[in-house]
């Protein structure tokens, strides 16, 4: 029976060497159409990246067309042409920005022109203003520095019935002073933004933010977590601040971001299409309204 | 005068004596002999000891050794009934003038077949049904030395040929959980050893197997497509039988005797990998080999075991047993040394990543015959499958040579589901139609995401947490009434079935109609017209392409409520001058479909519930057909199935149809083999199928992540291919689709005899031309900063495989 196993160790190593090759994929549609993202707020400048994909082969930087025209109209109106700044020090190497600042309940149309690419554009309302009635918490200096968690809650003015979207990212921003290795003291500042634990409803999206769909007057929890050691280590904190960050989306900054957090909550997960609201083009067009809570802890 | 009279006397006497002696001879001349053999229909074997029992007149008789009754009878008409326990009854009319040989085919009772057609690699039934049995599985090439029944029931009309690493069945466009399997009539929840390359039937003990597809019984479980029954042989009550095989991968060994003779008998098969011995040291060298230090260690064993036991003359007890256990573990150990303030350091780390799952089958049957015509089976039964995935680790730290520290984690997580049920079937035959009611339960309890996590500080336990320990409990309980008319020119099949379902707060009662319609044409030709409603009360959760094992079963609930389809289907056959051929037209809608919204893990806090997504619906499509043909020592047959399975969800691909998974456009599995002798042949097999669907970027794009909405630059630490700051966008769900698939195998068998031992070789090549069939396609990077790259690659599990094996028995 010798012979049986000198035949059967070879025919297990070629069955135990996984047969690995190289798989074509074509990708030759991945540049067809172009990329516009952009996202309207007003607290902030409005600013439109253009880009053109790249197949998932490609690595380094986008290509950035710098003579694109990009014309947003406000309520039907022509409202401004972006211009297009350089970043040097940024790694998209610029972006079209207008220096106007949009208004809240307002209709925006988006129009982007480049050479022979399908003209993109879209739609977006930017969402009123919103009133928070009430907001508590019990965070104070004793829960920070000695607690891994704290409780709070938010109460909305009952000003609306339908479905809206909101975000919240509660963070606490530190001033305190280190000395350097001459005995120079410098004046530091730091972020810590919270873990929100609390499983009552929404998601987190990617930058920490607790997303929720809320109709009518609502009353939210939330509970938060840190890393305690982290403040415990820093020496001379000079102020204390609790944020709150609070906005209200617009129905497409809301889609974009569930299915944006679907796609990333699994490194190895199965595809899953972000959504977008462009035509002719992949990326998003949306709106949201923020406002800052600040608390003044020391 | 006297003398006259008296010779008169005499002569009248005498003529008398002899026209009654002629007559009496006459009388005995004309009687006639009527020879009756009793045989089972699919094993041919002769069942000795069945009653043949002449209605009419009192006489009847038990057949012989060989399955035979003889009768010396008038010419009459007769007409006869022929039983044995366990089987179904058989009646037949006949007109005898002379000496005739009557050959009954019995089937058993479980198997509720009818007339049987052979043809090359299946065989059909009036209702749709189609089935393989050994001897058809003895013409198909082996894998791995092993008759696969399920590489088998791939090759039939409207079953996809399978993909790379895959035991499952999947019938016209449906998923894997959407086909019954069941083992005896008790439902089996996984079908694979190795992976997916062997399937958990060892071929000693499957009798045959049965597809049904187009109608299948309301006594039947139900899921949405198909249900595939395996039979288990019973054992012989009057003769030892022993056989022994060596092959490849494993060792095989089955012993079947009767213990008191016509009374009680058993049988037990059991088959253990032996590849284990092997895969340890090539791994261990392969490690050597790239100066690292690990191995991977697999085997697996199965046990099928009977007792049968008669009763009297009408009533048979089984109890039936089926195990399987594999278990793979991959060990690695990794040592780093660093210098800290001028002490040599050094870590040893040890990873064992574990996979173990299980099935567990166990069944007690009552079957009585009432009467000739009528019996009652029950069985009571129990069916549990496990999974159990864990990841250990041990970091040890070294200082100077002596041991500064210690940790262990351990994460294990646990699948499992369990079925406990009852089923009852009460069966009533009459001229020329049927009846058959009965209840069926099915008690299941799921644990489908259980985690446990342990981290160890020395021997201290530091942290210990349990993740998903809850339990689900849910309660099927269902009743049948099956009606069955058979008449010259037409056969129809109808049923309804009652099903109430319960899982906590959620529950259902349905009521699932179904009826077959066959019209026998001229020719040989049948034309059968089928249409039903099934449902079923769980899913599978799958992983995506490329996972192994992360398949777990999961209870309907208001969340992912219960699926049901619609199908209705067409069918032609004939059978004519040798050729065989049919064609299959068939259109399935299915509702409350549910799809894996994203990868399924088992994560803390997660649950199966927020990765699937639910709500869908479905509609397959499409056409089978099937070619045959004998000629003296050739057979040759070709199947092709023209199909489209497609779903849609509101919240997945836009809220457009997109293919399934499961869509195969083109689907063929062709066969020949040569008969060189009874003991000699060869055969080959191809299949072919077109590529799987999957999800695959198309291209990347920002997202809005990398806006620097304050122009501060703060965001420019992202990395360009963090993917959380790009998305990949894929123009639709399963846009593109993996190369096809198909492979071509060769098989060769030879038996011989020497006194009482039986002598088989066989010999096999799967996918001789050595197609590399895509398994999984996966990213391949390499590199670092301006230099990184990034390309495809497949991975292909089965290249050329040449196997042989050896069975000794008697």
């Amino acid at each position: 029976m010798q012979w049986v196993s000198k035949i059967s160790v070879i025919i297990l190593s070629i069955l135990l060497t996984s047969c690995i090759q190289d798989y074509e994929m074509d990708f030759s549609n991945a540049d067809s159409r172009l990329s516009v993202v952009a996202e309207l707020d007003p607290v902030n400048r409005v600013e439109v990246l253009v880009t053109l994909p790249k197949t998932p082969l490609d690595y380094g930087d986008y290509k950035i067309p710098n003579d694109a025209k990009v014309v947003i109209k406000e309520d039907g109106a022509f409202w401004d042409e972006l211009e297009f700044i350089s970043h040097d020090s940024s790694w998209s190497k610029g972006a079209y920005v207008s220096q106007k600042t949009i208004s809240h309940g307002k209709k925006y149309d988006i129009e982007v022109q480049y050479r022979d690419y399908p003209i993109v554009s879209a739609t977006q309302t930017v969402p009123e203003e919103f009133t928070i009635q009430e907001m508590s918490h019990n965070v104070n200096l004793h829960t920070i520095f000695d607690q891994h968690s704290f409780k709070g809650k938010i109460k909305f003015t009952p000003n609306h019935k339908d479905e809206r979207y909101f975000a919240f990212q509660h963070y606490i921003y530190l001033i305190y002073f280190e000395e350097d290795e001459s005995g120079e003291t410098h004046q530091r500042d730091k972020f810590i933004i919270f873990r929100q634990e609390d499983q009552t409803g929404g998601f987190r999206d990617y930058r920490s933010f607790r997303v929720v769909s809320l109709r009518g007057p609502q009353e939210l929890d939330f509970q938060l977590t840190w890393n305690v050691e982290e403040i415990q280590n820093l020496a001379n904190i000079q102020n204390i601040f609790l944020v709150s960050v609070i906005e209200e989306l617009s129905e497409d900054a809301y889609q974009y971001r569930r299915t944006l957090v679907h796609k990333n909550d699994d490194y190895y997960g199965e595809l899953f299409r972000v959504y977008g609201n462009l035509q002719n083009g992949y990326g998003i067009f949306s709106s949201k309204v923020t406002q800052y809570i600040q608390t003044k802890i020391l | 005068m006297c003398v006259i009279e008296r010779f008169r006397l005499w002569d009248i006497k005498a003529f008398l004596c002899f026209i009654f002696l002629f007559v009496g001879i006459l009388h005995a001349f004309s009687a006639v002999q009527l020879k009756v053999q009793v045989k089972d229909k699919w094993s041919q074997d002769p069942l000795i000891g069945s009653s043949v029992v002449s209605l009419h007149q009192n006489i009847g008789q038990a057949t012989d050794i060989d399955g035979f009754a003889q009768f010396i009878l008038e010419p009459n008409t007769y007409t006869f009934c022929v039983h044995y326990l366990g089987y179904h009854s058989d009646t037949f009319h006949l007109i005898l003038q002379a000496d005739t040989n009557i050959y009954v085919e019995l089937t058993e009772i479980a198997n509720e077949l009818e007339a049987v057609e052979v043809v090359f690699n299946y065989r059909t039934r009036s209702n749709g049904v189609v089935g393989i049995d050994n001897e058809l599985l003895d013409k198909m090439p082996t894998f791995f030395g092993e008759r696969e029944i399920i590489k088998a029931i791939q090759s039939l009309p409207g079953v996809q040929s399978g993909s790379e690493g895959s035991t499952s069945i999947f019938v016209r466009g449906g998923s894997s959980d959407q086909n019954l399997v069941t083992l005896d009539g008790i439902p089996l929840f996984h079908l694979s050893h190795l992976f997916g390359v062997l399937s958990v039937f060892n071929s000693d003990v499957v009798q045959k197997a049965d597809l049904y597809k187009n109608y299948f019984s309301s006594a039947l479980p139900n899921r949405l497509t198909s249900a595939l029954n395996v039979f288990t042989k019973n054992p012989s009550y009057t003769e030892k039988h022993f056989s022994y095989q060596i092959g490849v991968l494993n060792t095989k060994i089955f012993f079947e005797t009767p213990i008191i003779k016509d009374k009680l008998a058993t049988y037990i098969a059991a088959r253990g990998c032996h590849a284990g011995l092997y895969i340890k040291p090539i791994t261990k060298s392969q490690y050597k080999l790239d100066d690292e230090k690990g191995y991977i260690s697999y085997y697996f064993y199965d046990i099928n075991a009977g007792l049968h036991y008669k009763v009297k003359s009408q009533n048979l007890l089984k109890w039936n047993f089926f195990f399987t256990d594999d278990r793979y573990t991959m060990f690695q150990e990794e040592e780093r040394t660093s210098t800290t303030n001028l002490e040599q350091q050094y870590s040893i780390k040890y990873r064992e990543n574990k996979l173990a799952w299980s099935n567990l089958n166990a069944s007690f049957q009552h079957l009585k015959e009432w009467n000739s015509l009528s019996f009652f089976q029950q069985k009571f039964y129990l069916s549990q499958y496990k999974l159990k995935r864990g990841n250990n680790m041990i970091d040890e730290m070294y200082v100077r040579d002596s041991l500064l520290g210690l940790t262990k984690v351990n994460n294990t997580q646990f699948s499992s589901i369990s079925e406990i049920g009852y089923q009852s079937l009460l069966d009533k035959t009459f001229q020329d139609h049927s009846i058959k009611t009965g209840i069926q339960t099915a008690w299941r309890l799921f644990s489908p995401d259980k985690s446990d996590f342990e981290e160890y500080v020395g021997e201290n336990l530091r942290r210990r947490d349990e993740y998903n320990e809850y339990k689900i409990f849910t309660q099927e309980y269902a009743a049948f009434f099956e009606y069955q008319l058979k008449k010259k020119i037409v056969d129809i099949f109808s049923g309804v079935r009652f099903v109430y379902y319960k899982n906590g707060t959620y529950d259902k009662v349905s009521i699932l109609p179904r009826i077959s319609v066959e019209w026998k044409l001229p020719l040989s030709a049948t034309i059968q017209f089928s249409s039903q409603i099934n449902e079923q009360h769980l899913h599978m959760v799958n992983g995506h392409i490329g996972d192994i094992m992360k398949d777990y079963w999961v209870p309907a609930n208001a969340h992912a409520p219960s699926e049901s389809a619609w199908q209705q289907a067409i069918s032609y056959k004939q059978h004519l001058h040798h050729w065989d051929w049919s064609v299959d037209l068939f259109y399935r809608s299915s509702k409350q479909q549910t799809e894996s919204a994203n990868t399924y893990n088992f994560r803390p806090n997660d649950t199966w519930e927020t990765n699937i997504m639910s709500g869908g619906i479905g509609r397959a499509y499409g056409a089978e057909f099937y070619i045959a043909k004998k000629w003296k020592k050739i057979n040759f047959s070709i199947s092709y199935n023209l199909s489209k399975s497609e779903r849609k969800f509101k919240e997945l691909n836009r809220g457009q149809w997109f293919p399934y998974t499961h869509d195969r456009r083109h689907d063929v599995s062709a066969m020949v083999s040569y008969k060189f002798s009874p003991n000699f042949d060869i055969s080959l097999a191809w299949v072919f199928g077109s590529g799987r669907p999957y999800s695959m970027v198309d291209l990347v794009y920002p997202s809005l992540q990398l806006v620097d909405y304050y122009a501060d630059g703060y965001y420019n630490y992202y990395f360009l291919d963090n993917k959380k700051d790009q998305i990949q966008y894929n123009e639709s769900r399963n846009n593109r689709k993996l190369t096809p698939f198909h492979h071509l195998d060769f098989g060769l068998n030879y038996k011989w005899s020497k006194k009482k031992w039986q002598h088989s070789l066989n010999l096999s090549i799967y996918n001789i031309y050595n197609h590399k069939n895509v398994f999984a396609v996966f990213e391949k990077h390499s590199g670092s900063g301006v230099t990184r790259s990034m390309k495809y690659q497949s991975i292909t599990l089965l290249p050329t495989l040449p196997s042989i094996s050896y069975a000794v028995g008697f």
